[in-house]
């Protein structure tokens, strides 16, 4: 915090609430300059050290789930090529439909690590993809700390950019979405918001087109990289508006705005999974419409130097409302001809948060989407959210074109974060902007050695005449003047307040340390646990039956799982799922939902159909893991219930007493169902005649065998958590499953004994 | 007659010598083979009393396999308990059998040497049944055509002993030829885990001898271990000068060559057998490969990231290797594959010496043996340090292909020289030496930090120049004026 001394009025002695060294100018600049360096370059390293936690404990891994699709994408982007990459039809996924992958991503993420990787190679680095991808939300989170340090800069000084960077470097609210291996869209575009918004900034404080354009290629970047550039989209003419709105209208505005949208737009549609959306969805119009009333305004402009006063009131009155109305027709015709899209199912969850949970069920079965829960305001931004609003009234104090920026961005990023825990990311940066901002005042307003002086040029025995006329000497003035005047008199006073805010910085840091830790850096992949005596141990159950399925199951064999897992079967297994991450076709993940909710009669079919090699179920009974396929099953059931309500209905999977159990209790659907058969086949005889205790449900499985026909078990990890079975092809004879299955365990043997016998000399003859 | 440095000789030479240099010099007066039987591998190693029945009886002719039996992936010979270095085969012009010509050392008629070849054959047993359960025995069945050992000379007494794993379930008609007529004993003796033949007397020269009848055998035996086979082994060496260090990396395709899993695996039956007194043969759940002492920092890991169920011991006494407990990620049964990578670090200074001036000898071994385990495509692949010139590479056992190459890294500007040696079928007889020797003078040990400290100043005279350049488009005053 080196804020430079104010010199006292006229060169006069200031007083000084404690010693500071004498340092000349030249000095001081020269070191507060490398000071910032340093400690900017610290910040950086912090924000990377701490996002190494889960490389440190486990290992260079691309964590939880959509980071595997991304690199896997990588991996094809580099070993194949751009064009490959970006004319990728993937036919592994969505069996049989298959997907055409290049047009349907935001490509930023791997071009970023494609071009990291070849320039490393290029200069004789041959590091690992994977390294690249793992370590990429890590460097670019260093580079978010520098952006937000450049960003507020213009909100405020320096100092204020430091505090910001180093909050923005270790607040868990964005580490949660940027550890090592986190390879997400969300580990570029943070980085990548912050740098347009402070490039816009900077363009709308100097009209500089060179800024505006910059932020415009940024911006298209940001476009290319994650589905959340809309915000961006929207905040930057929201801020626009609310400027002409009140007056602010100039030509800076004016220039930085026409060069963004229009540079900005061009870029965005380069994108060929955006592609006409901004000039044909919803979403995208507020930018369009600031840039036409820019054009209005400006227009208006010019118009008034030309026109005389009287004239041009009515002249105005007219245009604009004859302008307001065509353009809101035009939308309207547009709208309902077809050639805007309106709002999407996805836009609409936004405003009203049940609105996902009755028209669609896929979205609202991701935790993610959740609306967020209060104590992870806390969680996420520890003190920092009780700054944040007094950061942005001090933006209302001082209410410069920047600081407007900060108001709407703060007002909208909280109700965005508060619908969904995933946008908890969005007010992110600008929560540590503006705590920077209130802290930074706080700390400046008690560290300043400055006394507040009385006027004491006067004589010392000379006299002063007060307001009321009094005659007083200056001694008793001053102590009167000190008890009214606020100020900040002694050492102690500063000290009692700075003690307590470098201890809330201490503690900021412990906790964000902590989260990180115990929170947010779990490969989710690997699971960390105990051994009896207390040393780490890994349960490491997912990969074990990955790798098997990859080097024990022929290459065209198709995989049925719950979606989630698809991207982690793709990129571990190399093998061809039914449905996966990407949630693009609701019928699809329906049906595979079906195939788990039913029973074997009715999912066989199903299963054939879609040439189903292996069923892939997570079961976490036996260790206690909670995020098994048993909890996920109601979503499944209502998904397939969304398509096929006459055949699934979810009721029928709770007991008579409206209970979601497995016990003994269970009702008959649930008990038939495949996703119970398989999570349940043969764990009662783990334990040997005694209770079997399903540790997750803490219920009593019942001890009855659970009988398979159609499919068979042909794979179980270590602990029981992945689960797989193979599907039966139909009878070489042409009887039924049931029947050949019985037939093979001998059990109906003495039925119709001709006709067995019969049939097993067939089968023999087959064969030879 | 005498061939003196048959090393020396080209082979073309050495096969027109071959064919007066057949006469009938020496006699076997005893021929003992004793075939261990078990996994991938089968070991035969047959000890030889030759005696010489003329003065100056010249090379002491060894076939290696005859018209029909199979040719061995390695074999090693020793003389009086002398081992012999490596010799090459040659194949006989008349028979057509593959031979080696052994300098037995005998100058007098009626001396005595004691030759002892020990060969290795891959894949000799198969597993029959071919397909069983996860609970069931494992057995093998072991075929050869060839029961007696093939030799070029007449031999008065042959033994011959088969060792199997565990239980000799059964096995086919054993010759009856050659046995003593006296004799009333059965021509075999069958104990448990071992069949004994012979002995037989006065068997002709079998690959001299026209009409020789060879007698085909097959032993069907219990295992208790898992038959296990290297797909591919991959063996990277890196040379790090700087750092005195020799990196080592194997990348193993490790596969159960057993009978085959019918249906699927069960865990419960793979948990609960471990309660049971056998443990399923076919399982495998753990290896132990050997790495050389004083290796360090070991790693393992897969296509899939790090495994972490594995254990390192450091070797517990000098001489003694260190070990590296391997579990696969799943118990393997047969038929599955499972594919991963370890590495180590060794110290430069015990595998490299300098060789007079500036030339080294580096020592590496071409790969790990396991006991019973063939590898069907061994590689070793050795990156030297940048600038090693005049690379030369010799190896103490015939191999398929030596490679030449650059390989460019970390901070490299010309590359470093990397050599590839390729065999096929190797097994545990293999793990030894390869000998590469190379020129590296001091002054390419300075050229990587020579380049890095150039494209360091080259990055900053860059910037120094950038950050002085004025890129405006009108000039600084113009501004001034125009924002004032």
């Amino acid at each position: 915090m080196s804020t430079p001394i104010p010199p006292g009025p006229a060169g006069r002695e200031v007083k000084l609430a404690y010693p500071i060294p004498k340092i000349s100018k030249t000095t001081l600049i020269n070191t507060s300059a490398l000071l910032r360096f340093t400690i900017l370059t610290v910040i950086s390293a912090a924000a990377i050290a701490s996002r190494l936690f889960a490389v440190v404990r486990h290992e260079s891994i691309i964590h939880e789930f959509d980071p595997w699709f991304n690199y896997r994408a990588s991996k094809v982007l580099v070993n194949e090529g751009f064009y490959e990459f970006w004319n990728w039809f993937d036919p592994t996924a969505w069996y049989p439909l298959g997907r055409v992958v290049g047009g349907t991503i935001y490509p930023g993420l791997m071009v970023t690590s494609g071009i990291i990787y070849n320039v490393l190679h290029y200069l004789n680095f041959p590091v690992d993809i994977r390294n690249v991808c793992v370590m990429l939300a890590p460097a670019f989170a260093g580079l978010t700390a520098w952006a937000t340090y450049l960003f507020t800069c213009e909100m405020a000084d320096e100092s204020t950019g430091l505090l910001a960077a180093a909050f923005m470097g270790i607040v868990p609210g964005y580490i949660s979405r940027s550890v090592a291996g986190s390879y997400d869209n969300e580990a570029i575009a943070i980085f990548l918001l912050m740098f347009t918004f402070y490039l816009w900034i900077r363009a709308a404080k100097t009209g500089s087109a060179f800024y505006s354009t910059l932020s415009a290629i940024f911006y298209g970047w940001m476009v290319a990289a994650w589905g959340g550039y809309v915000f961006i989209t929207n905040m930057v003419p929201l801020h626009v508006f609310v400027l002409v709105l009140m007056g602010r209208f100039s030509n800076r505005i004016y220039t930085a705005y026409s060069s963004w949208y229009v540079i900005g737009t061009l870029a965005s549609m380069q994108v060929p999974f955006v592609g006409f959306l901004p000039v044909r969805t919803s979403e995208h119009m507020a930018a369009l419409g600031v840039f036409g009333l820019l054009q209005l305004v400006a227009f208006v402009g010019i118009v008034r130097r030309l026109v005389p006063d009287k004239q041009f009131q009515s002249l105005l009155k007219t245009f604009v409302v004859l302008a307001f109305t065509v353009a809101l027709a035009v939308l309207v015709l547009l709208t309902t001809s077809g050639w805007i899209a309106p709002w999407t199912g996805r836009f609409y969850s936004l405003w009203d948060t049940g609105y996902a949970k009755i028209h669609i069920p896929i979205i609202a079965s991701v935790s993610e989407h959740q609306p967020t829960a209060w104590p992870s305001f806390f969680f996420d931004l520890e003190m920092l959210i009780f700054l944040f609003p007094a950061g942005v009234f001090l933006c209302f104090r001082e209410l410069r074109d920047e600081h407007l920026f900060i108001i709407i961005y703060a007002v909208l990023s909280s109700y965005f974060a508060g619908v969904m825990v995933r946008l908890m990311l969005v007010i992110t940066p600008v929560v540590c902007v503006s705590a920077a901002m209130a802290f930074s005042t706080l700390l400046k307003t008690y560290m300043d050695p400055v006394v507040p002086s009385i006027d004491m040029d006067t004589d010392r025995d000379s006299v002063i005449i007060d307001e009321k006329g009094e005659k007083k000497t200056p001694r008793a003035y001053a102590e009167k003047v000190k008890a009214s005047k606020p100020g900040i008199y002694g050492l102690d006073t500063r000290l009692a307040v700075l003690t307590p805010l470098v201890c809330s910085l201490v503690m900021f840091v412990y906790h964000c340390t902590w989260v990180t830790s115990n929170a947010y850096s779990s490969p989710s992949v690997v699971l960390a646990s105990r051994n009896a005596d207390g040393s780490p141990a890994v349960i490491d159950d997912f990969r074990s039956a990955y790798k098997w399925l990859r080097e024990n199951t022929e290459e065209d064999a198709v995989i049925a799982s719950w979606w989630d897992y698809g991207y982690q079967i793709a990129g571990f297994s190399n093998r061809t799922t039914l449905v996966d991450n990407s949630e693009y076709g609701v019928t699809h993940i329906a049906t595979v939902g079906k195939i788990m909710a039913t029973d074997e009669a009715t999912a066989y079919p199903i299963l054939r159909k879609h040439d189903v090699d292996y069923l892939l179920v997570i079961f976490g009974g036996l260790i206690g893991y909670s995020g098994d396929d048993i909890n996920k099953f109601l979503w499944m059931v209502r998904i397939s219930q969304g398509i096929w309500p006459d055949e699934i209905q979810e009721p029928n999977y709770f007991t008579p007493r409206g209970e979601y159990k497995m016990d003994a209790s269970a009702s008959p659907t649930m008990k038939n169902s495949l996703m119970y058969k398989m999570s349940y086949y043969r764990f009662p005889d783990l334990f040997g005649g005694g209770q079997a205790v399903d540790r997750v449900r803490q219920q009593v499985i019942p001890n009855t065998p659970i009988e398979l026909n159609v499919i068979e078990e042909a794979f179980t990890s270590e602990n029981w958590i992945v689960r797989i079975f193979a599907v039966k092809k139909e009878d070489d004879i042409g009887r039924g499953l049931p029947e050949s299955t019985a037939f093979a365990k001998g059990t109906k043997l003495k039925k119709s004994k001709s006709a067995k016998v019969g049939g097993a000399k067939k089968k023999g003859s087959q064969k030879a | 007659m005498r061939l003196p440095t048959l090393l020396s000789l080209p082979l073309l030479s050495l096969a027109t010598l071959v064919v007066e240099a057949f006469p009938k010099s020496y006699q076997n007066d005893a021929i003992s083979r004793s075939v261990e039987l078990g996994g991938s591998v089968t070991t035969v190693t047959s000890t030889i009393t030759a005696r010489s029945i003329a003065d100056q009886p010249g090379d002491y002719v060894l076939p290696l396999a005859g018209k029909t039996g199979k040719v061995p992936i390695a074999w090693e010979v020793s003389v009086n308990r002398n081992k012999l270095g490596q010799i090459a085969t040659s194949i006989d012009p008349e028979t057509g059998a593959q031979v080696v010509y052994i300098p037995a050392n005998l100058t007098q008629k009626d001396q005595l040497a004691s030759i002892i070849l020990t060969e290795y054959l891959a894949y000799q047993s198969k597993p029959l049944p071919e397909i069983i359960g996860q609970d069931e025995a494992q057995y093998l069945q072991f075929s050869s055509e060839t029961t007696f050992p093939e030799t070029a000379y007449h031999t008065k007494k042959m033994t011959i002993k088969y060792r199997a794993p565990r239980k000799i379930v059964s096995h086919s008609k054993t010759p009856n030829s050659y046995l003593p007529s006296e004799s009333t004993s059965k021509p075999y003796k069958l104990a448990g885990s071992s069949l004994n033949l012979g002995p037989f007397h006065n068997v002709p020269a079998s690959i001299k001898t026209v009409g020789f009848k060879q007698s085909p055998l097959t032993i069907h035996y219990d295992t208790s271990e898992p038959v296990l086979a290297i797909k591919t082994l991959q063996r990277f060496a890196e040379v790090g000068m700087w750092g005195g260090n020799l990196n080592m990396e194997d990348k193993i395709t490790l596969f159960n060559a057993g009978p085959k899993l019918r249906g699927f695996f069960s865990r419960l039956d793979f948990q609960s057998a471990r309660f049971r007194p056998t443990f399923p043969a076919q399982i495998l759940r753990e290896i132990t490969y050997p790495i050389p002492e004083g290796a360090s920092s070991p790693y393992y890991y897969d296509s899939i990231g790090n495994i972490s169920t594995s254990h390192f011991r450091p070797s517990s006494r000098a001489g003694l290797p260190a070990i590296l407990e391997i579990q696969p990620r799943f118990p393997l049964l047969g038929g599955w594959s499972f594919e991963f990578t370890v590495g180590w670090d060794l110290n430069l200074g015990s595998w490299m010496k300098t060789v007079g001036g500036d030339k080294k000898m580096l020592a590496v071994p071409f790969m790990t043996g396991l006991k019973g385990v063939v590898v069907d495509e061994a590689e070793l692949i050795v990156t030297l340090p940048e600038g090693a010139k005049n690379v030369e590479v010799v190896a103490p056992f015939p191999v398929a292909a030596v490679e030449h190459s650059v390989h460019k890294t970390y901070l490299d500007s010309t590359g470093r020289p990397r050599i590839t040696i390729k065999k096929a079928l190797a097994s545990e007889s293999n793990e030894q030496n390869i000998y590469i020797t190379y020129t590296y003078p001091f002054y390419a040990s300075l050229q990587k930090p020579a380049v890095v400290t150039l494209a360091s100043l080259t990055f900053f005279a860059i910037y120094w120049i950038v950050k002085r350049l004025d890129m405006r488009i009108a000039s600084a005053s113009v501004v001034k004026t125009k924002t004032e």
